[in-house]
């Protein structure tokens, strides 16, 4: 897809033949890197390419006992051929060193992001407690990552960056940087805009679809942002409430559609959604012993079942499937977290299908489709019960 | 010709199976390796195939792409374990290394035939795990994907592993078995033959078991840590178990990046001997060529922290192995300069071995370039575990290891089975192979550069033009390969009888008839230089070459 800001970036129609674009500080030494080997390595390239073909045509054999001269050795020859080539590595080794120092050493003033690496998302923590599945970055403000994983390898690059790093369980690896160019911006689910941001360290089966997005915003637009997800329920630019089950159903389109789907399609990694609600399932695996799950059982039970799917998803497996979901804390822990966590039910109860009536319809639950109105979980309605909701008062 | 042979003498299959002649070995490994190529090369076009559509071509949704997942994880470790690492030693290098230094046979035959049979015991444990549940943790079996089946791979990892296991054991008795007969089976002084006089192909063969058996036995008890932790979950790479997963890396590459060097170094060694003859002329700065092999084993041990530059290496220890890996460099570079002064003034015979060894030179030159873009620091940083890589070893394992086997496979043919191949056809076979590695190599660059990470699946919409151009690629491979098989075949029942020195070679293999008898040398031949094409004269009506003066008289005429 042709990106406009692409045409505003400074790079030449080389490096943009070689390279995407190049954002942030490490990106702006590496191109100059990039080209410098790119430059010597061509011109070295061309040498022998060029003598190996006047060379075939110009010493054809011309017949079977043609007497050739016999040269041997010449050593100038061999110390100039070691000596050049020797000097021009060095050259680009220390090009190279100097650039991974600046790489290896952040700046004293970052600010720190804590990422979680797991198969197969990734987990962005920011400074105000929040949690996305997106990396959203202030133009011009240096950044740290503090990477880990909980599981196996997982790699953290981003191209437009020129960075990376591996996410190890146990250990905690960092890279920063300052990014210097908007990203493209969000329009759709489709079209999401921003950098690509790619787990390189082979995972296993949703390798291929570890990739997220990184969004340069400035100032002000960060801002709102980190409002934005201090407190999903609510329009950090109209202050409007979002619906719930919107709100949900963003959970859904950052995470868990990685390895679920909506549609029923055949062959997701995990069960689908559609119809999940009170559906008839069968267990490969159950902690509880004789556990069994019915559409007859009562709402409470579900809601019990979903929960613990979400929170320790090797507690019971559905038949058929893997066990390879990894615990989703962002959905427990604190009054926030856990109207998060109704939410993505709710979006659950709203994507059941024949012959499962859903839940929650439009018509039924007017307060949990409308913007604004107030349902059993909207922070006001939980700080008037005096469960000391926090709702806006997380939002710094 | 009405003389026994080794190929007629004794006849029957049990004469095969039980042979001590490191001939019928060497051609043992080259049916198994090239059985084992065709079958890493489906592999390769599965993982090309799916790779056609964004979504995946053949295995569409998520919980198939584990299929893809194995499939380039048998063709990497069938490519690597089961033809590179053994492929130019195991068949070439058994065939020629006792021809080529005059003796009767390698130091230890009936070793030489155990370590073959620990090859085919080790390809079978290898392709058994794949019947009973292919692996899909990758060729380079990162911790703790592949030895934490709570969290990784499920599949039958311990088994492929323990084959690997096995398949060490056969590179270690092979390289074993060169290294004693190289020092004690050289036909002894006056005209004997001296270190220096010895084929370069020898040499290289030398440096690359030096490395064989130092580095293998590190693999082995990497592969049997791995199984432990796997069945007994003693925690040495997986942190769940209070392991280290970089450890395993250290292990790991402690082996394979020397390993690379098992399989580039005998490919140079053909090189050695391929320009020369083609160029009627001696190889230039053969001291150079030699040292510069025994440089890359020794310097080769010191550089594998260069795959870890991200992956949590200490900087100190990143930047010793980045300066050791521009280092390394060098020794290539001097071969490079060397076979191209080889070429000037010579006498150049576009043949299809020479034709083997100009594409060798060209994508060898290309691949050993791009590697000083993943040496360098800073730019590791950005292409690291994406397709840049992925072209890189490919132009220098495939462009170089298996365009030099190539090469070497044309070149002894007729030594080996007695028998001319039709030239025109076996030289638009290469010539498709690589226009067909071109297409689709060059492309995985500009994936690598533009941030497409390695061992995907599925991969974003704006990668499609050049991952469909590298599929296409691989068609015409496919094609190229086929038509060189079918040449080769077809020169078996139909190809006219091979003169024994139908190129103009001056090392000793070309010095007995083709194919060679039962006991190479009956006497122990006169060594003369190896390169001495001078001295070899067209003789038309056998169509091959004939050495116009025995190396004695002109050694002694060369004094006066």
């Amino acid at each position: 897809m042709p990106n406009p800001l692409h045409l505003l970036s400074q790079q030449s129609p080389v490096d943009k033949f070689f390279l995407p674009p190049s954002s942030s500080n490490l990106a702006r030494d590496f191109d100059w890197g990039w080209n410098f080997v790119l430059g010597s390595t061509a011109f070295f390239f061309m040498i022998v390419v060029v003598v190996m073909c006047i060379f075939i045509i110009k010493y054809r054999r011309r017949g079977p006992n043609e007497q050739t001269p016999v040269i041997t050795r010449n050593i100038p020859l061999e110390v100039m051929w070691t000596g050049i080539p020797l000097a021009l590595v060095m050259a680009i080794f220390f090009v190279g060193f100097k650039g991974f120092i600046n790489y290896d050493t952040p700046q004293s003033d970052c600010r720190p992001v804590q990422v979680v690496a797991s198969k197969w998302t990734f987990d962005f923590t920011y400074p105000n407690g929040s949690m996305d599945k997106n990396l959203y970055l202030e133009k011009g403000i240096p950044t740290l990552l503090n990477i880990t994983s909980s599981d196996v390898l997982h790699g953290v690059y981003i191209p437009a960056f020129r960075t990376q790093r591996n996410a190890i369980f146990g250990r905690t690896t960092q890279i920063w940087f300052i990014p210097e160019q908007l990203s493209p911006p969000f329009i759709n689910a489709q079209n999401p805009g921003g950098f690509n941001l790619f787990c390189t360290q082979y995972c296993g089966q949703g390798h291929s679809k570890m990739i997220t997005h990184v969004y340069v915003l400035n100032k002000e637009d960060y801002d709102r942002k980190m409002i934005e997800l201090a407190n999903p329920f609510k329009d950090a630019a109209t202050g409007k409430w979002i619906p719930y089950v919107k709100v949900g159903q963003r959970f859904f389109n950052q995470s868990c559609i990685s390895c679920h789907n909506v549609t029923g399609a055949p062959g997701s990694i995990g069960p689908t959604w559609k119809g999940l609600w009170k559906s008839k399932v069968t267990f490969s695996y159950s902690n509880v012993l004789g556990y069994t799950l019915s559409p007859s059982d009562s709402d409470k039970k579900w809601e019990a079942y979903i929960r613990e799917s979400v929170l320790d998803p090797g507690a019971k497996i559905v038949a058929g499937f893997p066990n390879s979901m990894p615990p989703q804390p962002q959905f427990s822990g604190n009054t926030l977290n856990d109207e998060k966590f109704h939410a993505l039910l709710a979006y659950i109860k709203s994507v059941g299908s024949l012959p499962y009536t859903p839940e929650f319809t439009p018509e039924k639950n007017p307060d949990l489709f409308n913007a604004d109105a107030k349902h059993p979980y909207h922070p006001e309605s939980l700080a008037a019960k005096g469960k000391g909701g926090q709702g806006e008062g997380v939002t710094r | 010709m009405t003389t026994a042979n080794y190929l007629t003498h004794p006849r029957g299959i049990r004469s095969w199976l039980l042979t001590l002649d490191h001939k019928r070995i060497g051609i043992m490994y080259l049916v198994s390796t090239l059985a084992a190529f065709s079958l890493g090369g489906l592999f390769a076009m599965i993982v090309r195939t799916q790779l056609l559509s964004p979504n995946g071509a053949i295995f569409t949704v998520a919980k198939d792409y584990d299929h893809y997942n194995q499939m380039f994880t048998l063709h990497g470790a069938i490519m690597i374990f089961l033809v590179l690492i053994p492929g130019v030693p195991g068949a070439l290098g058994n065939f020629v290394l006792p021809l080529m230094l005059g003796a009767r046979d390698v130091a230890f035959p009936r070793l030489n035939l155990f370590s073959y049979y620990l090859y085919v015991s080790g390809a079978l444990i290898v392709i058994l795990s794949i019947i009973l549940g292919a692996v899909d943790t990758g060729w380079t079996f990162y911790t703790p994907y592949s030895s934490d089946p709570d969290i990784g791979s499920r599949d039958a990892v311990s088994l492929m592993v323990f084959g690997i296991f096995i398949l060490g054991f056969s590179s270690i008795l092979t390289g074993m078995n060169f290294i004693v007969t190289i020092h004690k089976l050289r036909p002894s002084p006056p005209n004997g033959m001296t270190w220096f006089r010895m084929p370069l192909f020898l040499w290289s063969l030398y440096a690359t078991a030096v490395i064989q058996i130092l580095a293998t036995p590190i693999l082995g008890i990497t592969l049997l840590l791995l199984i432990m932790e796997r069945t007994l979950h003693v925690g040495i790479f997986s942190p769940r178990f209070g392991g280290d997963p970089i450890l395993f890396q250290h292990f790991f590459w402690f082996y394979s990046h020397p390993a690379v060097y098992i399989m580039i170094l005998p490919a140079m060694g053909i090189m050695s001997e391929v320009i020369p003859t083609f160029s009627r002329k001696p190889i230039f700065g053969y001291h150079f060529v030699a040292i510069s092999s025994l440089a890359i084993a020794i310097i080769g041990f010191l550089v594998w922290g260069h795959h870890m530059f991200p992956n949590g290496q200490s900087t100190l220890l990143s930047t010793i192995f980045s300066f050791l890996t521009m280092c390394v460099a060098i020794p290539s570079a001097i071969k490079v300069w060397n076979w191209l002064a080889t070429m000037y003034k010579g006498s150049i015979s576009l043949k299809t071995p020479m034709c083997y060894a100009l594409a060798f030179l060209f994508l060898f030159t290309l691949g050993g370039l791009s590697g000083i873009y993943l040496g360098s620091l800073s730019l590791n940083v950005h292409v690291h575990d994406t397709y840049f890589v992925v072209a890189h070893f490919h132009f220098v394992m495939f462009g170089g290891t298996l365009m030099g086997f190539l090469s070497g496979l044309h070149y002894w043919w007729p030594k080996m089975t007695g028998k001319l191949y039709n030239e025109n056809p076996a030289r638009l076979a290469c010539a498709l192979i690589f226009l067909g590695f071109n297409t689709t190599f060059l492309p995985q660059f500009l994936l690598g550069s533009h941030g497409m990470p390695r061992r995907s699946a599925t991969y974003l919409p704006e990668f499609a033009p050049y991952h469909i151009l590298s599929s296409l690629g691989a068609g015409i491979q496919l094609l190229g390969f086929i038509l060189a098989a079918a040449v080769l075949i077809h020169s078996l029942f139909r190809g006219r009888q091979s003169p024994p020195n139908p190129w103009g070679a001056a090392t000793l293999e070309w010095s007995c008839p083709s194919p060679p008898p039962h006991d190479n040398f009956s006497t122990p031949p006169l060594v003369g230089d190896p390169y001495d094409h001078a001295n070899l004269v067209w003789i038309s009506d056998q169509e091959g070459y004939r050495r116009s003066q025995e190396p004695e008289a002109r050694s002694q005429k060369s004094q006066t």
